[in-house]
């Protein structure tokens, strides 16, 4: 028999009889105690000394944690000085022997061999080590916030054009203010990557890169259809389109491949038709998606999708299934996609050759060609940086005309960063017939709204609001309508 | 007996190997008291600095405007009541909590009649199949929901679905090829119910077939005798036994199933409009996405009481049982 005072608990094996005795046993007090509740003599002020320590000590961490948090909240108070706005000041050299600068960098950005050349220019001028830490795309704004707000922080960081503007309003990224013009170095930087980085007037990211997005189409399949010549007119695209789907009868096949989630493509057609995503009015931002142009352009956008794409695409984003390996496969003749796509297709199927494939701005419905939003990146500097001097210094390396025309745009093709940079590429010989594309539609570009809540509002907000309308899930008006209020509380908020 | 078991269990644990006899408490029994707490206090200091210091920091926080800007710079505002005002008044709650609520009961159910099921039919099963049925629901158990939830993609991918094509091979639903699961409320939450009952079945399966196997067969064969069906004896002798294990369960489905996050959040990111956000998929994307640090904290806060107040419930009920049986 199981003595009374020892810890019991009801197990299946005991059969009636043992529940019999358990509960006699537990009947002969007046109260029903719990199960492993001992006699109450001693161990009842043990338990009582236990608990009281036990409450002591979670006192003391609640303690302890609260008073971090006021400390940092008293730290938080003195703000980042903002006298020297106006005022330029220069990048002297730095000595950085012994010290290691972190870069964080995204995958398929800027290429290692473009790092390195940043990297050894960097080591040169200040002795100080560089440590590249490749980043993945997923999840990364939360990624970026939650490195911004450690004591060490990366020094550098690769941060989406877009997405700038939420770490910089809200004191995670350095003031470069005052180095603007010593990065610039003398050259125009593209409005693209330079305005979703400039928050109330103040500039917090130094243009990396660019990129544009251009149709992609495969020649041999165009070709069958009795299709030679790349379209100049939204008209001539729909035609050439038509033919293609004519040609080809498969029910996974589409002639376009544009997935319903993939709104950096979708945007394009809103912009053409002459809408906007959101616009500042004294400081109060609107969202502009239920506007009758942007409707217009959504609907066209809409049946676009559905008469050229897959009907299994209205609800994807470029990803799963990967829409390189789509169209290397040859279920798609044609996706937009940024140029180092083109890569990632011939990797994809070594037989589709890059010669085979051809390139054309995406012609718009009002005549000239589509306006694209800007893809690129800006490098960011951490607010809580040890070694903000350092990575000034690195940034202006990254920022410079020659790793700009050497290797941004040299070795991974990329559209460098300013204005002067894509006249010395376009003038030099060296964009190839597929890359025009990409500099021409680059010409023609925007970029989303320079406010702190815009990021929040890409992932799932946008794939979602687009996957809405592709799928028919939802009518434009009414998808627009309850996306406005969205936008308008997350850009204001 | 009563008296020597009582004296060993009062010393405490130091005392409890030298228990032969009743004694005296020792003069020095101030360090054989303080032992206990020096044994636990390796656990105990991580538990204060991983469970309890965190919660402390996130009641805390949701009193206060914690945000983005609070991470960066430090600088936060305490705000009183106004979090758990802003969560009551917003209709995303109500709608969230609803959802919650009836997605949650409808786990549990769907995994403890299925798990139970299987367990009934594992007793059933000659050794061979039930080594491989064994087999088969612990290797379902044992995959990390993350990666079961890029399988779930891919089988139910519109376009290239094997799920999609093995549908519309029945020929009863039509062409389901293109079908897109998580464009559409019901079907979204019906592909996640299957994820989440499929990898719950197992442990529950498997546990209550190790208390089904240990109930006496003389009660079975006693009825069967007296004349009852079998499905008399399932219910009112089986089901009677599994009375305590089935609670047990319930109430571990209950705070499991109400916070599952990973599989909904990994399938369908809350959508379509919010269809498919649970109390957890809303906290996270206004805490992680949106950055209201401090709202985000409120909603927590707020959940966790309702999974206290839900889980005293059973939990009270699985004391009493103990008693009544």
């Amino acid at each position: 028999m199981t003595p009374i005072g020892s810890p019991r608990t009801l197990r299946a094996d005991d059969g009636p009889d043992a529940h019999h005795t358990e509960r006699k046993a537990r009947r002969s007090g007046n109260r029903w105690e719990p199960l492993n509740a001992h006699p109450r003599t001693t161990q009842g002020d043990a338990l009582k000394k236990t608990r009281t320590m036990a409450i002591g000590a979670f006192g003391v961490v609640a303690a302890l944690s609260l008073a971090a948090c006021s400390s940092s909240g008293n730290g938080g108070s003195s703000d980042n000085n903002t006298d020297g706005a106006s005022a330029q000041k220069t990048i002297g050299t730095v000595d950085g022997s012994g010290k290691t600068l972190t870069v964080w960098s995204m995958t398929g950005d800027l290429s290692d061999a473009t790092l390195k050349a940043i990297n050894d220019e960097f080591t040169k001028e200040t002795g100080a080590k560089v440590k590249v830490e490749t980043q993945q795309w997923a999840d990364i704004a939360t990624k970026i916030t939650t490195a911004l707000s450690t004591s060490t922080p990366p020094d550098v960081i690769d941060i989406g054009n877009t997405q700038v503007s939420t770490f910089a309003a809200t004191g995670g990224l350095m003031d470069l203010t005052p180095y603007k013009d010593a990065l610039a170095q003398g050259q125009t930087w593209l409005g693209g990557l330079v305005d979703p980085a400039t928050v109330d007037g103040k500039l917090y990211g130094v243009p990396s890169f660019g990129a544009a997005r251009a149709a992609i189409y495969n020649k041999d399949v165009w070709a069958k259809a009795g299709i030679t010549a790349a379209p100049t007119t939204y008209d001539e695209l729909k035609a050439d389109l038509d033919k293609l789907k004519a040609a080809n009868s498969a029910s996974d096949f589409s002639s376009f491949y544009l997935p319903g989630q993939y709104w950096y493509a979708g945007i394009q057609w809103l912009w053409d038709a002459g809408g906007d995503l959101a616009t500042q009015d004294g400081g109060q931002w609107k969202s502009g998606f239920g506007s009758d142009k942007s409707q217009q352009g959504l609907t066209e956008w809409q049946q676009f999708q559905n008469a050229y794409s897959s009907k299994a695409s209205q609800t994807l984003n470029t990803d799963k299934p990967d829409q390189d390996q789509v169209f290397a496969d040859g279920k798609a003749a044609t996706i937009v996609g940024s140029s180092w796509e083109i890569g990632a297709i011939t990797k994809a199927n070594p037989k589709l050759t890059a010669d085979k494939l051809g390139t054309f701005p995406m012609p718009g419905a009002s005549g000239s060609n589509q306006p694209v939003l800007l893809a690129g990146s800006d490098w960011g500097i951490a607010q809580k940086s040890q070694n903000q001097d350092l990575a000034v210094v690195w940034a202006k390396i990254a920022a410079s005309p020659d790793i700009q025309n050497n290797y941004v745009f040299g070795t991974d093709k990329w559209i460098p960063n300013s204005t002067e940079g894509i006249d010395a590429a376009t003038s030099s010989g060296k964009v190839d017939e597929q890359g025009t594309s990409f500099f021409t539609a680059a010409k023609n570009s925007k970029a989303t709204p320079a406010s702190a809540g815009w990021a929040q509002l890409e992932d799932p907000g946008m794939k979602q609001f687009f996957q809405s309308i592709a799928s028919g899930s939802k009518s434009v008006a009414d998808a627009t309508k309850d996306w406005d209020s969205t936008v308008n509380s997350k850009l204001n908020g | 007996m009563s008296s020597s078991t009582a004296t060993v269990a009062g010393e405490g644990v130091a005392a409890a190997p030298r228990g032969r006899r009743p004694r005296a408490p020792r003069p020095h029994s101030k360090q054989s008291r303080w032992a206990p707490l020096w044994l636990v206090s390796p656990a105990g200091i991580v538990m204060l600095l991983v469970i309890v210091a965190p919660i402390v920091f996130l009641v805390y926080t949701s009193f206060t405007d914690y945000d983005q800007r609070s991470l960066f710079t430090g600088a936060y505002n305490a705000v009183g009541l106004n979090q758990y005002t802003q969560v009551f008044s917003d209709p995303d709650f109500y709608r969230s909590l609803l959802l919650t609520l009836w997605f949650t009961v409808a786990l549990v159910l769907g995994s403890v009649v299925i798990g139970v099921g299987v367990s009934e039919l594992l007793t059933r099963l000659g050794s061979v199949m039930k080594y491989v049925v064994t087999v088969v629901l612990i290797f379902a158990w044992g995959m990390p929901n993350v990666a079961s939830s890029q399988i779930w993609n891919w089988l139910f991918q519109p376009g290239y679905g094997v799920l999609n094509w093995l549908l519309a091979q029945l020929h009863v639903f039509g062409d389901t090829t293109d079908l897109s699961w998580s464009n559409n409320k019901w079907l979204a939450l019906l592909c996640i119910w299957m994820l989440v009952v499929w990898q719950a079945v197992p442990f529950i399966a498997l546990t209550t077939y190790a208390a089904q196997s240990q109930v006496d067969p003389a009660y079975r064969e006693a009825a069967r005798i007296d004349g009852a069906s079998e499905r008399r004896i399932y219910f009112s002798i089986t089901l009677n036994f599994l009375k305590p294990t089935l609670l047990l369960i319930t109430v571990l489905s209950i705070i499991w199933d109400f916070n599952v996050f990973n599989q909904i959040w990994l399938v369908t990111q809350g959508g379509p409009d919010n269809g498919t956000a649970t109390l957890g998929i809303w906290s996270y994307l206004t805490a992680f996405n949106s950055f209201k640090i401090g709202t985000g904290a409120a909603i927590s806060v707020v959940t966790t009481i309702l999974l206290i107040i839900l889980s005293s419930f059973y939990v009270r009920r699985l004391l009493r049982s103990g008693e009544d049986l």
